[in-house]
């Protein structure tokens, strides 16, 4: 019986060849983009959560004194009294990143981050060793990750190989190799690829830290609890130590202290400032996919349902024949299904070969995602697409196989039953299919417009033009004379801080108002340089130390916050820390990238041995030749230091990258989804005038003109196209909005023109397969037809 | 064999009843070759389908082989159907995917006889029919007689005790119409129950009785 039917069904889709093509290459990538949306998914909720003891480790995290700001760092001192006063902490782990010079077997040094952190370390989290030992009892040895191992000795067995860690010239230390880890996984917060002992951490003037200074904070401290349940007690009982940490640190009061349960830490992130620890994708970044993936599936999806339904009428004599032959209703039903269950599984293969190239792909496009899929050992993965394969096949071959099935074979004998196509099911499916559409090429235009909008965004200071270069003070002055002469240097100045990449986030009081501002400290011509316009006031004094801790510069967007007038912000006075400033001048509200909206920034003026960055501005379309050259006069000056340099712009290129990526997504999305749609109306209006072949003979045997033709074709289409199109278009704004507001918190949004593009291409698309099929009609010579009729 | 009483059936058009078979009654001994006449729409093809099982009818009695049809849930007319009946059709209904062999096969797959059994009476059939050359091809690559060869094979396979022809040869031309009526005259000779409709005064003198239909009622 089975071979019997699976014959039939193999039959039947060689014999219907273009709609099977059509069918499993739409549903192929409809699978594609699910598994990929499933994968990316699975990514962005997984983080941590390989760890054994998730439900007893939590992360301390603190929140700023008279705001609600939580913030990642936690006082040092946390870790070591946490354990000595509360019998419920078992064990602590502090977890600090620094950046400095590593040098290994190679001649060039490596500018890299290390990690401090306690030997109780990996009985916290688990990380795989790979070989050797993860003790970090050692103050002379350190763990390292299989990718460091590469990077500093090559292919060659790292153990026992030694790195020279520059944490503070001269306070170099030689560190042998105890043991190497398997990579960090992609979803993980704590991300590392060498670690050490937390003893070795030495202040910039080489000595040692302190673990009961409450001035010092980690970037993370972990506390690993004897019950979950006393986290919430413990909240409560760590306000002890609030008031030593506020004593030590005035400028960073704290009001309290959270417990961040590690199987959660990853999701509240997005909430947290000062956080060192890596970060997953945004919610955004996790559900977008989905909800694409899922008006893809669901097109791919109606599109099979259709023409499932369009041949189910040409399957009616089978059914009939072996209702006679002895075949009940669920035979029939089965073996209906058994059709679409092939499909479907024909599609989950092409979407393997699909995703081999899309994963990959879509993994360049982002940092921090390696999408990849295990089809063999990878269960959830297995069952999900099983439940893809059964789920598709019963949405959309359920309804056919009932429809056609309840038909007693004498009805279907007599003729005259003529299902598929034209019934409201198929409109609603047609209808349902022509709205993704319309959300799709709406979002596709509205990226393509926001990553154009993004292109030629004004930040409101030099940003295509700008280097920056981390140095330290007693390195500022000879690099600056070294480079400030260069050919394609257009100016340079020192700074402390710089937009977007170096600030202390801090309280500006007005009375008793506090407000989280940016504060940044700046030196001579920085102004000039960064092409930052005053909108009322002065700027600071050049070469003159007069402004130094007492005046500011403020961005206008600081007005609003105490409702100040503009007009009248100069001269007022402001406190942040425990210093008065009188503001000298103000500029226009700034932006530092897409992602966030900044807060409102301060400028002071610091003194030039303090200058930790040059700033470099080059002529117009030098940058990268002004970049080779800088890197050329820092090896000149100092060839053991590894030159640190970034590009102004490389916030803002990263935003825009990202816009395009998504832009480019949305794109091929949108064409797939216009495609899909196309074939479905095709199917369907074909399927139209084979019903109304003998009308319309007849028709034109008595004189209608094509217009009266096409209006029988397509009369009820062009209701459901313009149903379709208003809830398409709706939806596609709001959605597309919805989206671009998760994503980019500043960003262009939906526009008319957006929606008229939308319009039209759908309209030229849908316009030109009714014109191709009203050809056909025009064609076609009543008299044959009425004749085979 | 079959005892029809009082057989009414009918649609509603507008409100109103169209009568499709009126008070018609009607035996039938086992071993007869009955041929139904009567004009277009005269109710032939659905006295057939009543006798058959395929439809239900709205007021009446009729009885098959003792066993009360008209009190019998679908699922058990099935079961009587496809152990007793085999059907002829005018224009073939061969499942076009599947080829000959294929296609006489398919009743047994539905009474799950076993695959060596079925295997030797397909053979048998395709040998009787002289068809065996055309097992392995597809209906689409037959003319309509060797189809209604086909259909007749797939019809004799489960050894049905009535067959049911419903214009058998209305598709045929004259030579090949001849060898159809004349296998059913054989069939018939070797014990089994045939019921065909037909317009065709000279393949109704095959029988051994006529039966007229006019406007659903007997006319004899």
């Amino acid at each position: 019986m089975f071979f019997n039917q699976f014959k039939t069904i193999i039959r039947q889709l060689a014999a219907r060849k273009m709609y099977t093509i059509i069918n499993v290459l739409g549903l192929g990538i409809g699978i594609t983009a699910i598994v990929w949306a499933f994968q990316d998914y699975r990514h962005g909720t997984s983080f941590d959560n390989f760890h054994k003891d998730q439900t007893h480790i939590f992360r301390v995290i603190t929140q700023n004194d008279g705001g609600d700001v939580k913030n990642g760092y936690c006082p040092l001192p946390v870790a070591l009294f946490a354990k000595q006063d509360f019998a419920s902490v078992t064990q602590s782990v502090r977890f600090e990143n620094r950046y400095i010079t590593i040098k290994g077997s190679q001649e060039e040094p490596f500018s890299d981050k290390i990690t401090y952190t306690d030997p109780a370390f990996f009985d916290f989290f688990n990380f795989p060793l790979l070989y050797g030992s993860n003790d970090l009892t050692s103050l002379s040895g350190v763990v390292i990750t299989e990718s460091v191992a590469k990077k500093y000795f090559g292919n060659v067995n790292a153990l026992g190989k030694n790195l020279m860690l520059f944490a503070g010239e001269p306070n170099q230390k030689l560190f042998q190799v105890n043991g190497v880890l398997k990579d960090v996984p992609i979803n993980s917060s704590l991300n590392f690829g060498i670690l050490l002992n937390f003893e070795n951490y030495q202040l910039t003037d080489g000595s040692k830290l302190a673990a009961n200074d409450w001035k010092y904070l980690a970037d993370a401290v972990f506390l690993k609890l004897k019950n979950e349940q006393d986290a919430s007690r413990l909240e409560t009982d760590f306000n002890k130590y609030v008031a030593l940490q506020n004593a030590a640190r005035s400028e960073l009061k704290i009001s309290r202290f959270y417990f961040e349960p590690i199987s959660k830490m990853a999701d509240h992130e997005d909430d947290i400032q000062n956080n060192a620890l890596f970060q997953r994708p945004g919610n955004s970044g996790i559900y977008g996919p989905l909800v694409l993936a899922i008006l893809i599936l669901l097109s791919s999806c109606l599109n099979f349902a259709n023409t499932t339904v369009a041949q189910a009428n040409q399957r009616l004599k089978e059914m009939g024949v072996r209702k006679v032959m002895g075949g009940n209703k669920l035979q029939l039903i089965i073996q209906q299904l058994a059709g679409c269950l092939l499909i479907t599984f024909l599609a989950v293969l092409l979407s393997i070969l699909f995703n081999m190239w899309w994963l990959p792909t879509f993994s360049s496009m982002f940092e921090g995602i390696k999408l990849e899929a295990n089809y063999l050992h990878d269960f959830t993965l297995i069952k999900f697409l099983i439940g893809i394969i059964l789920g598709v096949s019963i949405l959309a071959g359920l309804y056919p196989a009932l429809y056609i099935s309840r038909f007693n074979a004498s009805q279907i004998f007599r003729g005259g039953l003529n299902y598929g196509g034209n019934n409201l099911f198929s409109k609603l499916l047609l209808g349902l299919q022509i709205t993704i559409a319309f959300i799709t090429v709406t979002a596709g235009f509205g990226f393509a417009r926001n990553a154009k909008f993004q292109q030629d965004f004004n930040f409101g200071f030099n940003q295509n033009n700008i280097v920056g270069v981390r140095l330290k003070p007693e390195e500022f002055t000879a690099f600056n004379e070294a480079v400030k002469n260069l050919n394609s240097v257009e100016s340079t100045c020192g700074s402390v801080s710089q937009i977007g990449f170096s600030w202390r986030d801090k309280q500006l009081e007005v009375g008793d108002r506090k407000k989280e501002i940016e504060f940044l400290s700046v030196g001579d011509r920085y102004f000039d340089v960064m092409g930052l316009a005053l909108t009322h006031g002065n700027g600071f004094q050049d070469q003159n130390d007069a402004d130094v801790n007492k005046s500011i510069i403020v961005t206008e967007d600081i007005c609003n916050l105490f409702n100040w007038k503009v007009d009248e912000t100069v001269n007022k006075q402001i406190h942040i820390d425990t210093m008065s400033y009188t503001i000298i001048g103000t500029v226009k509200p700034l932006m530092r990238n897409f992602f966030n909206r900044s807060n409102p920034m301060v400028f002071t003026k610091t003194t030039d041995d303090a200058y930790t960055h040059l700033i470099v501005k080059a002529q117009s379309n030098k940058l990268g030749s002004v970049m080779d050259q800088l890197k050329a006069s820092w090896t000149g000056l100092y060839p053991l230091r590894p030159f640190n340099a970034f590009y102004q712009n490389e916030l803002a290129t990263e935003a825009q990258r990202v816009n395009e990526s998504i832009a480019k997504i949305f794109l091929w999305f949108s064409i797939i989804s216009m495609l899909l749609t196309c074939t479905g109306m095709f199917a369907l209006i074909s399927l139209t005038i084979l019903k109304k072949t003998r009308e319309i003979a007849i028709r034109k045997v008595v004189g209608a003109s094509l217009k009266d033709i096409t209006i029988v074709i397509h009369k009820s289409y062009l209701i459901i196209f313009i149903i379709a199109s208003c809830l398409g278009i709706f939806a596609g704004m709001s959605l597309t909005k919805l989206l671009m507001d998760l994503i980019f918190r500043i960003n262009i949004g939906i526009n008319m023109n957006t929606v008229m593009n939308t319009l039209i291409t759908i309209c030229v698309l849908v316009c030109t397969i009714a014109a191709i099929k009203i050809w056909q009609v025009d064609r076609m010579k009543p008299a044959a037809v009425l004749k085979a009729n | 064999m079959i005892d029809l009483k009082n057989i009414f059936k009918w649609v509603n058009v507008g409100g109103a009843r169209n009568f499709l078979l009126r008070d018609l009654s009607l035996s039938i001994q086992e071993g007869e070759f009955i041929s139904i006449m009567g004009p277009s729409g005269s109710g032939k093809t659905t006295l057939l389908n009543v006798i058959g099982m395929l439809d239900n009818f709205d007021e009446g009695e009729y009885k098959f082989l003792h066993e009360e049809v008209h009190k019998m849930k679908e699922k058990q007319r099935t079961q009587l159907y496809k152990q007793y009946i085999g059907f002829v059709f005018q224009a073939y209904h061969l499942i076009d995917e599947l080829t000959v062999y294929e296609n006489i096969e398919t009743p047994l797959l539905y009474q799950d006889v076993k695959g060596s059994e079925r295997k030797a009476l397909v053979a048998d059939m395709l040998d009787r029919f002289n068809i065996v050359g055309k097992k392995d091809l597809f209906p689409n690559q037959l003319s309509g007689g060797q189809q209604q060869l086909v259909g007749v094979a797939r019809a004799l396979i489960a050894k049905p005790k009535l067959i049911l022809a419903d214009e058998p040869t209305g598709n045929l031309n004259s030579k090949q119409g001849e060898e159809i009526m004349q296998i059913f005259k054989e069939l018939n000779q070797q014990g089994v129950t045939i019921i065909q409709v037909t317009h065709s005064e000279k393949n109704a003198t095959y029988g051994s009785r006529i039966v007229e239909l006019l406007d659903g009622r007997l006319n004899n």
